[in-house]
């Protein structure tokens, strides 16, 4: 085997092992199949992020206030730099009156929370889907090599060209999986992402109560 | 005019006061440490130093910052007055934490991944001690009459108590699960530990080296996961004790004579690591994900200000 697909081949051996075990200290309650270094916490807890007013008893009660409803997916939209929706969520708050800042700067966040959780339940559901594909891929490249092995015994037998062609298809899988597997600390970045826009959203709320 | 005078009397009080404190952070993926000052709590300067910087400590003086530059396998020293890398210090394989004799003339290093306590003579610059601990040596706590070292190794889940003139083990205590840090009470009757992934710290009694109390943590809203004890910090006067809970964002408040928890202070994401200043009226943590780090006023147990560093701040030290 070249260097190049030795190289390529450990990748794909790695791919097939989820992160906490390459890491040596799998964390309580991980899917085997958790690709990222990140710990596996499959739901933000609001005590983690919001330290403020109680927020109100019934779900999705920031729904109803038309100006909270608005802002919430503006503020969360990744197109948005996180110093600009932070400045905006200030601006939100100190524009509301004194007697009506605690209550409604805890609906914003409110919806902030649980619109929050819901893209990074998709997110999270998603790296799953990318670790399980990648996780395929690699299974069917240890299969080609296996099926390559048996070719080369039969070389003499003039099989060439046909172990040719089946060498080409594994070093494609092997490309595939090694530019995706590349990506994947971006994608394992994604949640991380989220939440610090949330918690600095929150701490700026926080700081004009 | 009327203003001119408070003004002045400003200034004439600022140049009458002793210098500010500087606050030393260490960015791990930044490769940098960052400056803060600790008056105006504003960034004075970000310094490049070694790769993956962690573990951070001051000379008894403050001329002088002990770097674990990690991935460089490397102490490295910041003279702290010019900022300028003086020279490196052996320190063996991935030093993670490190903390110093109470004279400064040695460095105790944790090696991480060849499970050893590296002691350094910083003065001749050489390795003068390898002491075999447990798997993942982590936390680094000198007692203040310099006479114990207490490292914790992680995987083996214990605290090592390794006496500083013969650099033997004389005590192992079991404690919960990934202990992180060790912290002297300033009498030296205790060792804290805490336990990352046990999510407790325990106190042990330095004499007959038994835990006698072991705190744990309830937030509301908080999976009990989430609360992962890392640093830890004791006001000398044993009034409070200050403990760092990693992705619960919060800083623990401990009542250090009762040891009942007190409150639990939203700070930043990930907090990590914790310092006072040199009167102990404000303690800093490090906040990793959140990239900044955050002030806390001991007296009013209030979070008063968090500043933005370099990436994924991790050690943090003050000089008077």
């Amino acid at each position: 085997m070249k260097p190049h697909h030795a190289a390529l081949l450990a990748v794909a051996l790695g791919a097939a092992l989820p992160a906490a075990a390459q890491q040596g200290t799998p964390q309580k309650g991980t899917p085997t199949d958790w690709p990222c270094v990140q710990v596996y916490v499959p739901e933000l807890s609001l005590g983690q992020v919001w330290a403020g007013p109680a927020l109100p008893d019934e779900a999705g009660a920031w729904r109803d206030d038309p100006e909270v409803a608005r802002l919430v997916p503006k503020l969360l939209d990744d197109a948005v730099p996180a110093e600009d929706a932070t400045a905006r969520a200030e601006d939100f708050a100190k524009g509301v009156p004194e007697a009506e800042r605690e209550r409604r700067l805890a609906l914003l966040f409110q919806g902030l929370f649980e619109r929050a959780g819901v893209e990074r339940g998709n997110m999270f559901a998603g790296i799953r889907r990318f670790a399980d594909k990648q996780k395929a891929l690699a299974d069917r490249i240890a299969e080609a090599n296996a099926k390559l092995r048996g070719m080369r015994l039969d070389v003499a037998a003039g099989s060439q060209p046909e172990m040719e062609a089946a060498r080409a298809e594994r070093d494609w899988d092997l490309r595939v999986l090694d530019d995706r597997q590349r990506l994947l600390p971006q994608v394992c970045e994604q949640p991380v992402l989220l939440e610090q826009r949330l918690f600095a959203l929150g701490r700026a709320l926080q700081g004009n109560l | 005019m009327r203003r001119a005078i408070p003004l002045t009397l400003a200034f004439a009080l600022a140049a009458g006061t002793a210098e500010a404190s500087e606050i030393f952070v260490s960015n791990e993926k930044g490769n940098s440490i960052t400056i803060v000052d600790g008056d105006t709590l504003t960034v004075k300067e970000t310094v490049d130093v070694g790769n993956r910087p962690r573990g951070i400590a001051l000379s008894p003086d403050g001329r002088f910052l002990y770097i674990c530059a990690s991935d460089d396998d490397t102490i490295q020293v910041m003279d702290t007055g010019t900022r300028k890398i003086l020279h490196t210090l052996p320190s063996g394989p991935d030093p993670e934490l490190l903390d110093l004799s109470p004279d400064g003339k040695l460095v105790y290093a944790a090696n991480e991944d060849d499970n050893m306590v590296t002691v350094v003579d910083t003065g001749q610059r050489v390795m003068i001690s390898e002491i075999p601990v447990g798997v993942e040596p982590e936390g680094m706590g000198v007692s203040h009459d310099g006479k114990t070292l207490v490292n914790t190794s992680e995987t083996t889940n214990m605290a090592h108590f390794i006496d500083t003139d013969t650099y033997e083990i004389t005590d192992n205590v079991l404690v919960d699960q990934r202990p992180r840090f060790a912290e002297f009470t300033s009498d030296d009757a205790e060792v804290w530990v805490s336990a990352e992934i046990g999510g407790s710290v325990s106190v042990i009694d330095n004499e007959t080296r038994a835990i006698t109390h072991k705190i744990t943590f309830e937030i509301p809203g908080i999976a009990g996961e989430a609360i992962q004890p890392v640093g830890i910090r004791i006001t000398k006067d044993r009034k409070y004790a200050f403990i760092a809970l990693g992705p619960a964002n919060r800083v623990a408040v401990v009542d250090a004579q009762t040891y009942e928890v007190q409150d639990y202070l939203l700070v930043g994401q990930r907090v990590w690591q914790l310092a006072f200043n040199p009167d102990e009226t404000m303690i800093y943590s490090t906040n990793g994900v959140s990239n900044d780090i955050s002030a806390i006023d001991v007296e009013n147990l209030k979070v008063v200000k968090s500043v933005g560093v370099g990436r994924f701040p991790w050690g943090v030290a003050v000089k008077g």
